[in-house]
């Protein structure tokens, strides 16, 4: 079962890691985007 | 005009006919889809030595020689066009589907005379005996009217790109891959031996594959051609 | 805002679920280990997403082709990109489910193997042509007239793979739906698969916005391009 653990964490940090970078990306043109209309 | 519909078919010929003159002048495509086909044919027939593979492997490999015989020959027609600066010219001077069927036919005319020169040939090098001869040459020229109608769009296509090379045989393969599979079925019976209810799956793909193939070409060549 | 706390809590629940729960295996009819078959919780809802972005490409190119808006032709384009990652992910999470289970990491007597294969040489075919040619008007017309000859050889293709392979397909037909349309799976394993078709759906959406803002803005800020 231990080894069940290392891979589901394994994953999860996978998975913030790629949300985290969509997030970032979500930020950042939001802001071109903010700019370009001004 | 009540004429036109003669002079249409008259088209058609037209155009074939320039396409075979064209070609007798060069003799590019006819010289490098035979010379594939012999030097594919060779390295088979050495490589299996005096060995004898069973039919099915038999059916496969006459069908990849065909394949990509074809591929190395079939695209000419139009990057003939591109690269003489002609396409402009026949561009202006008649429209689309008369281009698009004078072409097809001389990529049936390539097809047809390398399948005669390649069957007789198949046969005596690779020793193998076809048990069915209806059910091969039914395989063979619903094979060739597939080959020549999937791939004269994309011939069009790739005569517009830049690098000419692998493309065509890179965009075919996945157009082409039921036809294969199913002109493989057909030539595996008839080299293996076996009636015409063996066939009919395959035929049930093959005969609309041809009709859809060529259809869809029709529908779509103009805007590959006005581009 | 909400849904993108909502994708993030339901995937991480998903990953969470899939492996703290039983493994899916059925044990009557499965073989290799049980632990290995919570790869299907992630296996499917990928092969699912590259299917989806194919047909969303391809209904694009249509869309092009009839309208001639350069618009359709980014949205067909992004959607084969992202359609070609799932599929990347799906044959690869696949390949490792197969040898885990079936002993080898690749069969061509799988129905299902051959065809993921075929739509990744579909995509690269696609790619392929799209960086040949020369400017974007022509990449954008024959690439379209491309896909739609691709799906209409990929509807030959699902006539008749089935019937040439369906002797020694070990893929099984009735792990989410039997012939009757009734879900087969336990009810914990049915509510974890749903949310993950759900949230991975949900994810190439996000992706796929994300991927069209972010070639607009590049339209408008690099106008050289």
């Amino acid at each position: 079962m231990s080894a069940n653990y290392i891979v589901m964490i394994v994953v999860l940090i996978i998975w913030i890691g790629i949300f985290l970078y969509l997030l970032s990306l979500d930020r950042r043109l939001k802001r071109i985007e903010k700019k370009n209309e001004a | 005009m009540p004429s036109s519909s003669v002079s249409w078919a008259a088209k058609v010929f037209a155009v074939t006919r320039k396409d075979i003159m064209a070609e007798f002048r060069t003799r590019y495509a006819i010289n490098s889809i035979l010379m594939f086909a012999l030097v594919t044919l060779t390295v088979i027939s050495v490589a299996l030595g005096i060995s004898t593979p069973d039919s099915d492997l038999m059916a496969a490999l006459f069908w990849v020689i065909l394949f990509f015989a074809a591929m190395s020959g079939l695209a000419q027609i139009f990057i003939r066009e591109e690269e003489s600066g002609t396409a402009l010219i026949l561009k202006l001077s008649t429209d689309g589907l008369v281009i698009f069927f004078g072409k097809l036919i001389f990529n049936l005319l390539l097809l047809a005379i390398l399948s005669i020169l390649i069957v007789p040939l198949f046969i005596i090098l690779l020793k193998v005996n076809p048990q069915n001869w209806t059910i091969f040459l039914i395989g063979l020229v619903l094979g060739d009217i597939g080959l020549a109608g999937a791939t004269t769009i994309i011939a069009a296509i790739v005569a517009k790109a830049t690098v000419k090379g692998t493309l065509f045989t890179v965009l075919s393969f996945p157009i082409l891959l039921p036809l294969l599979l199913a002109v493989i079925e057909i030539t595996k019976v008839a080299f293996g031996g076996g009636g015409f209810g063996d066939i009919s799956l395959s035929l049930q793909v093959l005969i609309p594959y041809d009709v859809v193939m060529i259809t869809i070409s029709v529908m779509l060549f103009d805007f590959v051609w006005r581009q | 805002m909400w849904w993108k706390i909502l994708i993030f809590a339901a995937m991480s629940a998903v990953i969470v679920a899939a492996f703290m729960t039983h493994s899916p295996m059925n044990p009557n009819k499965s073989l290799g280990n049980a632990e290995v078959y919570r790869i299907f919780y992630f296996h499917v809802p990928q092969a699912w997403v590259a299917a989806l972005a194919f047909v969303i490409s391809m209904i694009f190119s249509i869309q092009f082709l009839r309208t001639r808006n350069m618009d359709y032709d980014t949205k067909a384009v992004l959607a084969a990109k992202l359609g070609l990652v799932f599929s990347i992910l799906a044959t690869v999470t696949g390949s490792i489910f197969a040898r885990m289970t079936w002993g080898e990491f690749w069969n061509w007597s799988e129905i299902r193997e051959v065809s993921i294969f075929i739509l990744l040489i579909i995509y690269g075919a696609y790619f392929a042509l799209r960086s040949a040619l020369p400017n974007a008007e022509t990449k954008a017309t024959l690439s379209a007239v491309l896909s739609i000859l691709f799906a209409v050889s990929a509807v030959f293709l699902i006539f008749i793979l089935p019937r040439l392979y369906a002797d020694y397909s070990q893929h099984p037909s009735d792990s989410v739906v039997d012939s009757e349309g009734q879900i087969t799976m336990g009810s914990t394993v049915a509510i974890i698969f749903f949310t993950s078709l759900a949230v991975f759906t949900a994810l190439f959406g996000w992706i796929y916005s994300l991927s069209l803002r972010l070639a607009r803005v590049a339209n408008k800020n690099l106008p050289g391009n």
